[in-house]
């Protein structure tokens, strides 16, 4: 069995890359399992789907640990220990990145010993595609290096778009675009973790007091703790010489990541704020601009 | 009433809900939870039905400092009137001091509210229970992928009417929750934007005073479903009441005031235009009869407000 993570952020598509790699594959005649994980898919939050891949019928069950594969749809997800659920990787997983950057820049900016292969997306899909589909386009770079066929990957891609009701010209663009980064990668060896089941049968559950079998948290206002991505590569700058100290800024923020000092001057805390950019539209004054951010 | 709350400079300072969450950039609904919970302080109990608030705890993690409860989607007001019993109870056997009392607040979307969740909200006002409910309206179920709710508008696209060639989106017309929740009676009932939070926090403090159902209905803004630019939510909640597409009001005892009456509202299209939602309206020819249609169930209602 072969087993796939894909990591992203909500809106880019990396639940249809996953249904893209797990039709390909089931269209080549294998056992598939896809999903995303359920719960927290929200726009421009840290995302992972799974896929599966098997000549016999799969039995595992849950998230996957020790991926084969690891896909990464952009680079600000890289330096993130673990997303949620925690998610570990091996020193045999194949890690499959989206960046601008050559791949001994990245691999020593995150200390990364695996195989690592990296494609750019941006610089492929110009003259094909203005807003390229992230999730059919790395679904596409790993369905080569799990070697699958391109025309079950084509079939697949117009199979997925078409569910979720995208243009007849979009649908022919993506594939163009995943066409290109197909024939970009080059395949490596991928190695196939064991299957949990077949080793250890099946787990029966045992019980536990509701105090540790439940979801109670008893800790209180704890999510800064959350090991997060940052959401935004742009951050709110305030020029101090003309606030007004109206509050606006503070009170329209939804994520809390304004204090106001002593003196009545707004705050932004950088690690709290998802870069909505709410308060630069809403300031009266107009003294809010975006600077991108020192990438991590 | 004379208000503590003058302008938005007024607001309290103390967060009751720490960053960190893993809703939306820009989520409308979660800036107005934010603001209701600073606004009722670290004693409270948020009940929560299952949607997208359900997603501010995920295991291990709460941004909340006062304690969250998560329910099924139709059954918040039932526990809400579970913990207000259990509460009050032990006020009473002096296991629970009177002073560490919690406001009892039901946090829902409009699914919930309109949908499955009315029937247990209906006995809950009609059994007068002490507390707040906040239903932020995002106008569909946006945490499963913004199917369309009983809250959508007509016109609408959600992921379930999807405008086609002959259909423009939601042929169904939005409940009038608000006229629904007031034909109980509630002691208090109100709809809020988050564009005009001065007046948020104006029917808070009044309700605060109150004894029994307090209601709120918040306008929404939700950037994926609605398909808008985080940055615009306070913009196009804004638009929302000058086009008069969202009234300012309350009912105190069910008699309504409307807290605020404009001279002139624009057009209802200029609403419409900012949201993909509605794109389908202006796209690629004017559904001239579907925005007049719009446009005149706001004139009506209007109409029977003034005079
Ligand atoms: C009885 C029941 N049916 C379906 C669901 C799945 N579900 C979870 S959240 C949700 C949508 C809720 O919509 P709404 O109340 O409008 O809140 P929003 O998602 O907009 O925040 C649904 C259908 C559920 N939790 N319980
Ligand atoms: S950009 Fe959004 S999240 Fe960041 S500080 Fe401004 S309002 Fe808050
Ligand atoms: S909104 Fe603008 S002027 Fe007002 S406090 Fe914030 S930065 Fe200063
Ligand atoms: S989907 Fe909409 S309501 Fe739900 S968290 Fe995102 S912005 Fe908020």
């Amino acid at each position: 069995m072969i087993t796939v993570t894909l990591r992203g952020r909500g809106g880019q598509g990396i639940k249809t890359g996953a249904h893209v790699i797990g039709t390909a594959a089931f269209l080549s005649g294998f056992y598939v399992q896809d999903q995303p994980l359920y719960g927290a898919e929200r726009r421009g939050a840290p995302i992972s789907a799974y896929v599966r891949i098997s000549r016999q019928v799969i039995l595992d069950r849950g998230q996957i640990d020790n991926p084969s594969l690891v896909v990464i749809g952009e680079e600000s997800l890289m330096g993130m220990a673990s997303d949620n659920p925690p998610h570990e990787i091996s020193e045999s997983t194949v890690i499959l990145v989206n960046s601008p950057l050559s791949k001994s820049d990245l691999a020593s900016r995150y200390n990364i010993k695996n195989s690592l292969i990296v494609f750019d997306l941006v610089k492929l899909s110009s003259g094909i595609i203005e807003k390229p589909h992230l999730g059919i386009a790395v679904a596409a770079a790993a369905c080569k290096l799990l070697g699958l066929n391109f025309d079950f990957v084509k079939e697949s891609i117009i199979k997925e778009l078409v569910n979720i009701q995208v243009n007849r010209d979009e649908i022919a663009r993506n594939v163009d675009l995943a066409s290109k980064v197909f024939d970009t990668i080059s395949p490596v060896t991928i190695t196939t973790p064991r299957e949990a089941y077949r080793e250890s049968g099946i787990l029966e559950p045992k019980y536990h007091e509701p105090a540790i079998s439940t979801c109670a948290i008893t800790a209180t206002g704890n999510s800064m703790l959350r090991d997060r991505a940052q959401w935004s590569n742009y951050k709110p700058v305030i020029d101090y010489d003309k606030c007004t100290k109206c509050m606006v800024c503070y009170v329209y923020c939804p994520d809390s990541a304004y204090t106001i000092d002593s003196e009545g001057y707004p705050i932004v805390d950088y690690d709290a704020c998802k870069g909505c950019n709410i308060c630069k539209t809403e300031c009266p004054v107009k003294i809010i601009t975006l600077v991108e951010r020192n990438k991590r | 009433m004379d208000s503590k709350y003058k302008t938005l400079k007024d607001m309290p300072l103390e967060e009751e809900l720490v960053p960190g969450t893993l809703l939306c950039a820009g989520c409308g609904g979660a800036l107005l939870v934010r603001i209701f919970e600073k606004m009722l302080g670290p004693n409270a109990i948020t009940i929560n039905a299952a949607g997208c608030m359900t997603m501010l705890s995920v295991f291990p993690y709460t941004p909340f400092k006062s304690s969250w409860f998560y329910t099924a989607m139709a059954s918040a007001p039932a526990a809400a009137q579970g913990v207000r019993d259990a509460l009050d109870m032990l006020i009473e056997k002096k296991k629970v001091d009177k002073k560490d009392d919690l406001k009892v607040l039901v946090l829902t979307g409009d699914g919930a509210a309109s949908g499955i969740g009315l029937q247990a909200t209906s006995a809950a006002i009609h059994r007068g229970l002490d507390f707040y409910y906040l239903v932020y309206d995002n106008e569909a179920y946006s945490n499963t992928g913004f199917q369309a709710s009983e809250s959508s508008p007509f016109g609408s696209a959600t992921k379930t009417t999807v405008p086609t060639d002959i259909i423009e989106g939601s042929t169904l017309q939005k409940k009038d929750l608000f006229e629904i929740w007031r034909a109980h009676r509630p002691p208090y009932v109100a709809t809020i934007s988050p564009a005009y939070m001065t007046d948020v926090m104006h029917k808070i403090e009044k309700s605060s005073q109150i004894t029994g159902p307090k209601l709120f209905i918040a306008h929404s803004p939700c950037p994926p479903g609605w398909g808008i630019d985080s940055d615009k939510v306070i913009r196009v909640a804004k638009l929302a009441v000058e086009t008069g597409i969202w009234p300012l009001k309350e009912a105190v005892n069910g008699e309504v005031r409307h807290t605020l009456i404009q001279g002139k509202r624009l057009p209802v299209e200029e609403y419409l235009k900012t949201q993909e939602r509605f794109e389908h309206l202006f796209k690629p020819v004017r559904k001239e009869k579907i925005i007049a249609q719009l446009q005149q169930s706001v004139d009506y209602y209007w109409k029977s407000v003034t005079k």
